[in-house]
Order: C-alpha cells, then sequence, then structure tokens
C-alpha cells in the first residue's frame, strides 16, 4: 500500500485513529467510561474519515438488527415446552 | 423447592430423556424453606409465565447457533427443561432473559455441539485486535461513506448470510450485542467468559462481516458506480 493511501487524512496521528478504530463497537455500544468516551469524541471531530467509519458501523448495526428479524417459535415447540413443564414441575 | 425436586425425581421420564438434568439438579440448593406451599406455586407460575414469554427470542438465537430449525427446536426445548428444574437456582429480580440465555449457550455447546462433533471454527487466538483496527485505518478497498447508499440497498439476506458465515463465537457476540441488545457484562456471563474475550469477539465479527459487505457491493460493482470517482 502506497504511504499516500494510509495519510490520507490531514492530521499526523494514526495511532489516534487506530485506538479510535478499535474501540468503535464500545463506543457505539455505549460500554466505555465517560472519560475514553469524551477522547474518541474529541478525535472524531478531527478526523472525518474516522468518523465516515463510525456512521459505516452504525449502519451496518441497523443492517444487523433489519436481518434478524425473530422468528415465531414454531407451535409444536410451544406443546412441547409446555408439556415439560407440567411433567416437571407441577 | 421440596415440591419441584421431589416431582422432577419421581418423574424418571424427564431424568431419562434428559440426561444433562441431573447434574442440575445437583446445583439445586435449600431455598426459603420458610414460604408456604400455594406461595410457591405462585412463583412458580409467575416464573413460567416470564420464561415461555422468551420463548420465541430463544428459537431465534438457537437458530443462530445451530442454523437449523429442527436442531434449534431440540435444544430450546432442553434448555428450557434444564431451566424449569434449575428454577431454584435463579435470583428473583435479576435477568430472566440472560439466565435462560445462558442455559440455552450451555445447552448448545454441552449437549449439541458435543453429540453433532461439530469442529470448533472460531479461535480466539491469532490476530490481535490492534491489528484489526490497523488495518481498518489504512484499508483501501473496505467501505467508504459515498457506498453508505449502496450499502443500506442490501437486501436483508445477503447480511443474514454474511452472519451465518461468521466462526461461532465471533456470530453469538455480534447476535447477543446488536441483535438481542445485551450489555457486555451481561455476554460475558451468557457465554462464560471475561468481558475482554466478548470485546474481541464482537471486534472481530463486526470486523469479518464488514469486511463481507464490502466484497458485496464490490463484486455487485454497485460501490464503484456510487462513488463515481473510482
Amino acid at each position: 500500500m502506497a504511504e499516500s493511501d494510509m495519510w490520507s487524512h490531514d492530521h499526523d496521528e494514526m495511532d489516534d485513529c487506530v485506538r479510535a478504530l478499535e474501540a468503535v463497537h464500545a463506543f457505539l455500544h455505549h460500554e466505555m467510561p465517560d472519560a475514553d468516551a469524551d477522547l474518541i469524541r474529541v478525535h472524531l471531530h478531527a478526523c472525518e474519515r474516522c468518523l465516515e467509519s463510525f456512521d459505516i458501523e452504525n449502519t451496518i448495526t441497523e443492517m444487523i438488527q433489519r436481518s434478524q428479524p425473530p422468528p415465531q417459535a414454531p407451535m409444536s415447540l410451544m406443546a412441547r415446552v409446555s408439556i415439560l413443564r407440567r411433567r416437571s414441575g407441577h | 423447592m421440596g415440591i419441584l425436586l421431589d416431582a422432577v425425581a419421581a418423574d424418571r421420564n424427564v431424568v431419562d430423556r434428559f440426561p444433562a438434568l441431573s447434574s442440575f439438579l445437583m446445583k439445586i440448593e435449600a431455598t426459603d424453606l420458610s414460604r408456604d406451599d400455594s406461595a410457591v406455586a405462585a412463583d412458580d407460575d409467575a416464573f413460567e409465565v416470564e420464561a415461555l414469554s422468551h420463548l420465541d427470542r430463544l428459537y431465534a438465537a438457537a437458530l443462530r447457533m445451530t442454523r437449523n430449525p429442527a436442531d434449534a427446536e431440540d435444544v430450546v426445548q432442553e434448555a428450557y427443561a434444564k431451566a424449569f428444574a434449575a428454577q431454584s437456582t435463579f435470583t428473583p429480580g435479576t435477568n430472566l432473559k440472560a439466565w435462560l440465555y445462558r442455559i440455552l449457550t450451555n445447552t448448545y455447546i454441552n449437549t449439541y455441539r458435543k453429540a453433532q462433533r461439530t469442529p470448533r471454527t472460531s479461535s480466539d487466538a491469532g490476530v490481535e485486535d490492534w491489528h484489526l483496527a490497523r488495518a481498518a485505518s489504512h484499508d483501501s478497498t473496505g467501505l467508504r461513506s459515498a457506498e453508505m447508499e449502496a450499502l443500506d440497498l442490501t437486501p436483508d439476506s445477503v447480511v443474514s448470510d454474511a452472519m451465518n458465515a461468521l466462526p461461532e463465537n465471533f456470530r453469538m457476540a455480534v447476535y447477543l450485542s446488536d441483535v438481542e441488545g445485551f450489555s457486555y457484562k451481561e455476554i460475558a456471563e451468557i457465554m462464560e467468559t471475561p468481558i475482554g474475550t466478548v470485546m474481541s469477539r464482537l471486534n472481530r465479527g463486526r470486523s469479518l462481516l464488514r469486511q463481507s459487505l464490502a466484497e458485496y457491493a464490490a463484486d455487485r460493482g454497485i460501490a464503484k458506480a456510487v462513488r463515481g470517482d473510482a
């Protein structure tokens, strides 16, 4: 990969990008301490490329949710589980 | 509690059909003996109603694990057998859904997958997370915001197939987090792994998913058309 491709955004702290992308899911899932999340926000303000990347990940999350509608358990399964309960508990 | 234990012990059919049950019965501890039978019965009913209210979600999760409706039904049935038998180990007021998912996951891993001798395809070893992040930050072929439009046009079936193609541990971590909305702590309990492992599985699973969706877009030429400036 050409060096110019690797440095396609303005600021020159690639390590900041790596740290931000490493935490993208923890950030989007609200699983980061506030102080750490603030550091990510600061970086996203400065780095459009990472912001894009976070946006894409967020979109993929929505796509995943859309693609996985909860199927209804078959009636046969409901029956099997209900019988099970009567046998074991009541 | 004695009532349930006696009833289960008396019903040899249940134990015979679900051998794993016996190990759960061993774990049952004596609980509040001061409550009278009617209170116990009322608790049992409430427990049953709430447990059954999660049936659709558990079946969906089992489908993600087994990728096969018949196997999913078997895993869910056995998980409920264990859950009902181990009811006393559940602490009222805590997260029943997460508790049920843990039993479901255990059932799948210990009974179903062992029986099927399915090779474990997902290894937690190998590439470090920061390698993934570094690769993403350097990535010139991955998705760009210009491709967001194309991304949104990706059919659900393609996303679903991409999910199913993920190694099992990664698939479950992504599913439990992004679809079921469990916290990392809950996922750690369900999968019985440290939180760090949960995060790692999520990162890797999502990284693979993003990669395969990017490949789909590229294959379809959608990305190129949308980007225009390529």
